[in-house]
């Protein structure tokens, strides 16, 4: 298993599926990469389309995704085979397929130059990657099952989620040490992106709560949301977090400050992750058992629309 | 080498031991990076309400379902229930989260696994009953779950394959069991 897997990528669909056009037409609108894990690719929706117009095949299972600083590449992991995909946004097609070993999870890029951090599932550990190489440069051991990261660049301290130890590591970026393990709720999974300078939302899929960290001194305070809460965003403009609450079936709005919830709408087959628009005003939300990622409206949190994308849709990123 | 060879019967005590040992060394493993899915659906020729009826009982699948020998509940219908089954390899708990009488709807998660008597780690179900019209309904049984053995180089029978074909069978044999005791054939 350790030979690359490039040649068996050959973008064979994609090509067939590439809209023809006039060549001076600007490439591509802003665009949301969705992994669908049972499907085995990554399904791409237009954004400004509100429609899935490619579908990127990978191989098999994969899990989390990132984007690199400049936009250019999406990093894919695939944790049951141990190997991390490069995809050229661009172009929209494999450019590699690397293993590097363990169960690679969720994975971040540093927007301060070409690096890559990825958590190992089965490893206890994120490792860091040379984002041109993917040579592996630096290991700092974690908590059990980590399976979220998110980076602070303001302050270079990464994030790890570790599941099983119901405890959030956090990782000095530029001396690449665990400097803390705070213990959160039960079973921590996704962060929200990590750009509220004050603190950072993870959710506690056991506990269903949203545990709030303090960057600063890392205090926790807890919200309660739905049944298994998984993916979570922070709404830009209101701070209010939005949360994808699998075993309840619904996408609720906390308020951090009154520590209310200010609304819920319900979806259909285990809504997974949240992404919200740079303007606030739409959330997308993969809707795992039915094969579909929910547009919603923010604004009065009625879903809008239904896109069709591939079989078991998890993470989600956009892409400029 | 001077002792003498373990007997193959030793041997293996040996080799399950550690398996054992090994496997309850890591309680943790609910849960692995790559969930599956499945799901079951039936008509049955009943009015909706008659059907939950049967199967709105969460600690009432022994009832109905040919493949649970017996069942201990506790806690009833309310969220926070649980309920051991007795499987033909062994036992699993069950624990209920959500109870939706009005929508004919329940969901619940395994709480305590064995693979033994059902090759998964961890699973959330849910089973809805609905109207299909003209005194009929639907049941949909789906689960989101792991297989048996998380690692990426999981035997056989603790593998993907396994774990599909496992929760799929004990779903559409329920379905049967139901319709059967529903319909009174």
């Amino acid at each position: 298993m350790n030979e690359p897997l490039a040649v068996l990528l050959a973008p064979l669909l994609s090509a067939a599926l590439l809209l023809a056009g006039p060549a001076a037409t600007p490439l591509h609108a802003e665009s949301l990469f969705v992994v669908c894990q049972s499907g085995a690719e990554i399904s791409v929706i237009d954004l400004s389309a509100g429609a899935a117009a490619e579908r990127i095949p990978v191989p098999k299972a994969p899990a989390g995704i990132a984007v690199s600083p400049d936009g250019g590449t999406a990093y894919v992991t695939h944790p049951d085979a141990g190997l991390l995909t490069r995809i050229d946004t661009t172009t929209r097609q494999v450019v590699d397929t690397t293993f590097i070993g363990g169960q690679p999870f969720a994975v971040v890029a540093d927007p301060d130059g070409d690096t890559l951090y990825v958590s190992d599932w089965a490893g206890d550990a994120v490792h860091r990657l040379d984002g041109r190489t993917l040579a592996r440069t630096g290991t700092v051991g974690v908590g059990r099952a980590p399976a979220g990261l998110a980076l602070d660049a303001h302050r270079r301290r990464l994030y790890s989620a570790d599941r099983e130890s119901d405890a959030v590591s956090v990782i000095d970026i530029a001396r690449f040490s665990r400097i803390a393990s705070v213990p959160v709720g039960r079973a921590p999974y996704a962060f929200d992106v990590g750009n509220d300078p004050g603190f950072l939302a993870v959710a506690n899929v056991r506990s269903g709560d949203i545990a709030l960290i303090d960057k600063a001194d890392h205090a926790v305070s807890r919200l309660p949301a739905g049944r298994m809460p998984y993916g979570l965003a922070v709404v830009p403009g209101t701070g209010h977090i939005l949360v994808a609450n699998q075993q309840s079936g619904t996408v609720s709005l906390l308020d951090p400050k009154t520590r209310r919830e200010t609304g819920s709408v319900r979806l259909g087959g285990s809504p997974e992750s949240v992404v919200v628009s740079s303007d606030g005003q739409l959330a997308y939300v993969s809707e795992w058992f039915d094969d579909a990622v929910a547009v919603i409206d923010l604004d009065g949190l009625a879903v809008r629309a239904r896109i069709r994308v591939g079989q078991g849709p998890r993470t989600m990123a956009t892409v400029p | 080498m001077t002792s003498h060879l373990p007997t193959r019967r030793v041997a293996a005590a040996l080799l399950a031991g550690l398996v054992f040992g090994l496997l309850a060394a890591t309680p943790g493993v609910a849960h692995g990076p790559t969930p599956q899915k499945a799901e079951a659906r039936t008509q049955i020729a009943a009015p909706a309400d008659a059907v939950w009826k049967v199967v709105g009982a969460f600690g009432g699948i022994g009832s109905w379902h040919p493949m649970v020998k017996s069942v201990v509940a506790t806690g009833g219908d309310a969220a926070g229930a649980e309920r051991v089954l007795t499987l033909e390899k062994g036992e699993l708990t069950d624990g209920l989260d959500d109870y939706d009488a009005a929508g004919r709807s329940l969901s619940y998660r395994l709480s305590k696994e064995n693979v033994e008597a059902l090759p998964v780690s961890f699973y959330t179900a849910t089973l809805t009953v609905s109207d299909a019209g003209a005194g009929r309904s639907e049941v949909i049984w789906t689960a989101r779950f792991y297989r048996g053995d998380t690692s990426n180089f999981p035997p056989d029978e603790l593998n993907d394959e396994a774990a599909i074909a496992a929760m799929t069978g004990f779903f559409e044999t329920g379905l049967k069991g139901l319709k059967a005791k529903v319909e009174g054939k």
